[in-house]
């Protein structure tokens, strides 16, 4: 994550470049929300073990209707 | 407040099977109490009159003809109007949903009528189970019981305040970041989100997939033990439900917790999110009943809150963009600012963030499960008293901390029951954490307290309100 919040006109690109085309009361939202959530993505931790799993582990089992 | 609708389950059930009280007749009274006072309180959304009478007489006909078929059998029960009831309209609070009326029911739904309940209605909730407070949706905030001009916390808002207050003794609710547990904590009642994976949320309108708890609230832990014992097992249609066998909850209730070791995260509720001065004592209070009870009460170690709080953040508003970025695209307007504000978070958080976050959640996940290896269960403040009902600032989720959502992380059961009231009158709690898939034990320290302590003797003083 950058270590400066984005500008206004670059959450704009931010925005387009999600496919989003959002009215200008939305587009406010969105920018103030990013003044917190995107502080939350820079703390947590990378620079992980090769092997560090998430905790979304695909089990197929669940997954079969029929069981 | 009296009459038959104020009676625990467990209370209830036992009249019943004497033919000391017919399930009509509770019905009715739950009817009265909701007429009587459900336009101030707002706990439910739907009240489903007709069907519930239709339902109760049918289960007098059965139990006297054979006897009840299970404790929930011709007791009322409400739904969170989130947890789909085919022919019956389920809003999520939602302008969206106005007029959605699913065509099948949820396992929740399927499971209590199979025993026996009769749904009584829907309650409120914050929109989706995640935006709110909200004046903006599609049916006004709950309030609460014990004073309406506070909040019942959220989301699973009008479940908890329709307990407290007596106008229904079972209901269903869910818990993505403490939903259950803070608003029994608000309300004075239990309420318990088991294992992740325990209950069933087939049919339940998500909120963050990987986090998401379907669960009970009821004014006491012997209830939630009825509940519990209905309402989890595996279901084949979840995927993320766990095939194990479901112990006996209510046996397990011995009223014996001696010998038991309670951990206590001393370090949360002192640095990470200080408990107030009243909060604090009252946990301490809870403690030496439970050292009283023959526990060792000793420190714990997790690590810091605010990592918890960020990975089930940051996953739960992504997750939150997948659930409803087609209806944020085309009519954001139908929204209530409260959870627009927080789904359009989700928008920019980038894969490589998501999976990070589920890294971090895997590694806090295991270090809560190594706490276990010291001590049987965990206990801390579910949450302070509840303040007065008001509009939040929508960031005010990204900026708070709780006591709760660390238990979602991790997955374990975690339990709040009433542990007092404050000096304002509105209660205190207590949270009762568990190693996985351990329910009974944490339902078995939540009922020893609630035998060894007068607090289920007091109800909400609705009278004067109801006079008014």
């Amino acid at each position: 994550m950058p270590s400066t919040p984005p500008t206004p006109d670059e959450m704009t690109v931010l925005a387009r470049h999600a496919d989003l085309n959002l009215p200008d009361y939305v587009q406010a939202d969105l920018i103030s929300a990013w003044q917190h959530v995107g502080p939350m993505i820079a703390r947590i931790r990378r620079g992980r073990a090769y092997g560090d799993e998430p905790a979304h582990v695909f089990c197929p089992v669940a997954f079969d209707r029929k069981a | 407040m009296s009459g038959p609708a104020i009676l625990s389950i467990t209370e209830a059930a036992r009249l019943i099977a004497a033919r000391a009280l017919s399930p009509v007749e509770l019905l009715q009274d739950c009817l009265a109490r909701i007429d009587a006072v459900d336009g101030v309180l707002n706990s439910f959304v739907t009240v489903t009159r007709d069907r519930a009478i239709a339902e109760a007489k049918a289960a007098e006909v059965a139990i006297m003809r054979d006897g009840p078929s299970s404790p929930m059998h011709g007791i009322p029960f409400s739904l969170k109007d989130i947890f789909s009831t085919k022919g019956i309209r389920t809003t999520a609070q939602s302008k969206l949903l106005a007029d959605y009326v699913p065509t099948e029911d949820c396992d929740a739904q399927q499971r209590l009528s199979q025993a026996g309940g009769v749904l009584l209605g829907k309650t409120a909730t914050w929109e989706f189970a995640h935006g709110g407070p909200s004046w903006d949706v599609l049916f006004p905030p709950a309030r609460n019981p014990w004073n309406t001009d506070h909040h019942p916390a959220g989301s699973s808002s009008g479940s908890a305040a329709s307990v407290a207050a007596g106008l229904c003794p079972a209901t269903m609710g869910s818990d993505t970041g403490g939903s259950i547990r803070a608003p029994a904590a608000a309300c004075g009642i239990a309420g318990i989100k088991a294992t992740y994976g325990r209950v069933s949320r087939r049919g339940v309108l998500p909120n963050c997939f990987s986090h998401d708890h379907a669960g009970p609230l009821a004014w006491t832990v012997e209830d939630l033990a009825i509940l519990l014992g209905i309402t989890a097992g595996w279901d084949r249609l979840d995927p993320a439900c766990a095939r194990l066998p479901v112990p006996d909850y209510r046996a397990a209730l011995t009223g014996s917790v001696a010998g038991l070791t309670v951990g206590v995260p001393y370090r949360w509720i002192e640095e990470d999110l200080p408990a107030s001065p009243e909060t604090r004592a009252n946990l301490d209070s809870a403690l030496a009943v439970f050292r009283d009870l023959g526990v060792t009460i000793r420190p714990v170690t997790l690590p810091p809150m605010q990592q918890y709080e960020d990975a089930k953040k940051v996953i739960a508003v992504a997750e939150l963009f997948s659930i409803h970025e087609k209806n944020l695209r085309t009519r954001p307007e139908l929204f209530g600012a409260s959870l627009r504000y927080r789904i359009i978070a989700g928008s920019l958080v980038r894969a490589e963030d998501y999976i990070q976050a589920m890294r971090l959640r895997s590694e806090l996940a295991m270090a809560m499960q190594a706490v276990f290896a010291d001590v049987d269960l965990m206990m801390l403040p579910t949450a302070e008293p509840a303040g007065r009902l008001e509009p939040v600032p929508p960031e005010f989720l990204f900026t708070k901390r709780s006591y709760q959502t660390a238990f979602n992380v991790g997955g374990n059961p975690a339990l709040s029951i009433c542990s007092g009231f404050a000096e304002n009158g509105l209660p205190f709690s207590l949270q009762i954490v568990g190693r996985l898939f351990d329910e009974a034990t944490v339902l078995r320290a939540g009922d020893a307290y609630e035998k060894a302590t007068p607090w289920r003797d007091r109800r909400p003083d609705l009278v004067r309100k109801e006079a008014a």
